[in-house]
């Protein structure tokens, strides 16, 4: 980095202060963690953003303003006081340094990520009073990761989990946990191996008392000393934001609140799997991306990584945190893979639609536009198109057609796919 | 989001970093929390940050009533722990790096 590039640089943040003092907050913490030498200055940044955000007075915000001004030139004073040779390895220091503590951590904590936690082969089971059959189901689950199960109800999603977890034997196929007990296919001793799975059903259970003393009991009777007892208690309560609730009782806790509290009581004494089935079906759009975010953050924990396997009707939610997707239909496997790879051997594009139009009216304007199909499935329209056509072209076509667009999604690498095909 | 490697020590501060210059305190808080129980080897640092969340929690109501500048000296101490919290427990691991 030349003194002239700096130099130009932070006239350009300092213009831009002016005209979009926003996004020239969050670069000016850019510029500063890019060539402040002086961690206070890093600090300072922060801060200033942080102020921006929380202003609410014009008279606050030119003030705020100011001292960016002030900042960006003391970042500039701050590089050039440096002798040249460390100027220019500054980044090269830094990436060396970040390289190192990973190394070093690698080292202290070894990761149990990607470990295989349980394995199936070819999993069934029949149920003869129902002549429902889930058949030839291989799933692996991985420390550290999250697998989706979706498909339409009664295809065989609680069934799995409910064997995944040893409440139902299954007749079919081969299951083992590998990071478990050092055992063979099917031998299990499931006294122990229940001892790390966590499950959360559908229909939440009732329990007595208060969340906070429910969670103590949890940890106790899975055997956490007393010490270590109240640390993961006042951890989870405060991951999960269920602090302010901890001497409610079931009766006082809304939907959303009582699947935090079975989260908090199946995590609280750290099991290595988590089966937990439908827990988007009673929050709202908000709470939905907290838990799933929650629960891809704390699966990742390095110090207690699970495996976590999730069940719902929310696809785009569950395609967003899920590593892998296993896709059901009348009890048999029709997608198993990464989430990348959905859709990827698709032979065209599909297009969710919403509009103020009839089925007659969309094929109208849709008429010189190059497609397959259209169809309706009661709430939007989907439009399949050659693989060639992208979502630009399209939605490019339809506004040029004046139609009033409601609700667009490319759909082609998603499960969803896979419900309308 | 972009996907953290666990174990990228340096990577995982400045995502918290990032929360708190979004003004996201409550992510902020919950991902301080993990950086604790991941990387701290002082039982203190998880009562710290649960002291943290309490303290946030006054300052927002404080927030609904007062202006930033009336305030502020309160919030940026506040602010300041967390900076300090981070680096503390990086400090320890470079102290480890160079035994």
């Amino acid at each position: 980095m030349t003194e002239k590039s700096i130099h130009t640089l932070a006239q350009e943040l300092k213009d831009k202060l002016s005209t979009d003092p926003t996004a020239a907050a969050r670069e000016m913490i850019e510029f500063t963690k890019r060539f402040a030498h002086n961690p206070l200055l890093k600090r300072e940044a922060l801060m200033l953003k942080l102020d921006y955000s929380n202003a609410q007075q014009e008279d606050e915000k030119e003030h705020i303003l100011e001292a960016m001004l002030v900042l960006i030139n003391n970042v500039v004073k701050d590089y050039l006081q440096q002798p040249e040779a460390d100027r220019i390895e500054t980044q090269k220091y830094l990436a060396r340094k970040q390289a190192a503590l990973k190394t070093t951590v690698q080292q202290k904590i070894p990761s149990k990520t990607s470990r295989i936690l349980f394995e199936g082969k070819g999993v069934g089971k029949r149920f003869k009073n129902t002549g429902f059959e889930l058949s030839g189901i291989d799933l692996t689950l991985k420390i550290g990761q999250i697998t989706g199960v979706v498909g339409e109800n009664g295809n065989g999603k609680t069934t799995l989990f409910r064997i995944c977890v040893g409440d139902l034997k299954e007749n079919a196929g081969q299951i083992r946990f590998p990071d478990l007990e050092q055992n063979e296919w099917n031998q299990l001793n499931w006294q122990e191996i229940k001892k790390h799975i966590a499950y959360i059903p559908q229909e939440l259970p009732k329990w007595h008392g208060s969340i906070q003393e429910n969670l103590h009991y949890e940890a106790t009777t899975h055997g956490l000393n007393p010490q270590e007892n109240q640390k993961a208690v006042d951890y989870i309560l405060h991951r999960l934001g269920l602090k302010e609730y901890a001497h409610r009782s079931w009766s006082a806790l809304s939907g959303g609140y009582k699947l935090r509290f079975a989260l908090a009581k199946a995590l609280v004494w750290r099991p290595r799997l988590l089966v937990i089935d439908e827990p988007l079906a009673n929050l709202d759009v908000k709470a939905q991306a907290t838990v799933l975010n929650d629960l891809k953050n704390l699966s990742q924990s390095l110090k207690y990584p699970l495996a976590i396997l999730i069940s719902s009707q929310h696809l785009h939610e569950i395609e967003r945190v899920a590593d892998s997707i296993l896709f059901l239909k009348a009890g048999k496997t029709v997608f198993y893979g990464n989430t990348s790879e959905v859709g990827k051997e698709r032979l065209e594009n599909s297009f969710e639609i919403e509009c103020n139009l009839s089925l007659s009216a969309l094929e109208e304007k849709l008429q010189g536009f190059e497609y397959n199909s259209l169809d309706h499935n009661g709430l939007v329209f989907i439009v399949h198109a050659p693989l060639h056509i992208n979502s630009q072209n399209l939605l490019g076509h339809l506004l040029g057609k004046e139609v009033e667009i409601r609700y667009f999604r490319n759909i082609s690498q998603s499960t969803k796919k896979l419900f309308v095909s | 989001m972009p996907d953290l490697q666990p174990t990228d020590l340096i990577a995982r501060a400045e995502e918290i970093y990032d929360y708190l210059a979004s003004n996201d305190i409550s992510q902020t808080l919950k991902r301080l929390l993990d950086f604790v129980q991941d990387f701290s080897t002082q039982d203190t640092h998880q009562q710290q940050v649960i002291t943290l969340y309490q303290s946030f929690r006054v300052y927002n109501q404080q927030l609904q009533d007062k202006s930033l500048a009336e305030i502020k000296p309160q919030r940026d101490a506040l602010v300041q722990e967390v900076f300090n919290i981070i680096e503390q427990i990086e400090q320890s691991w470079e102290g480890q790096n160079k035994s």
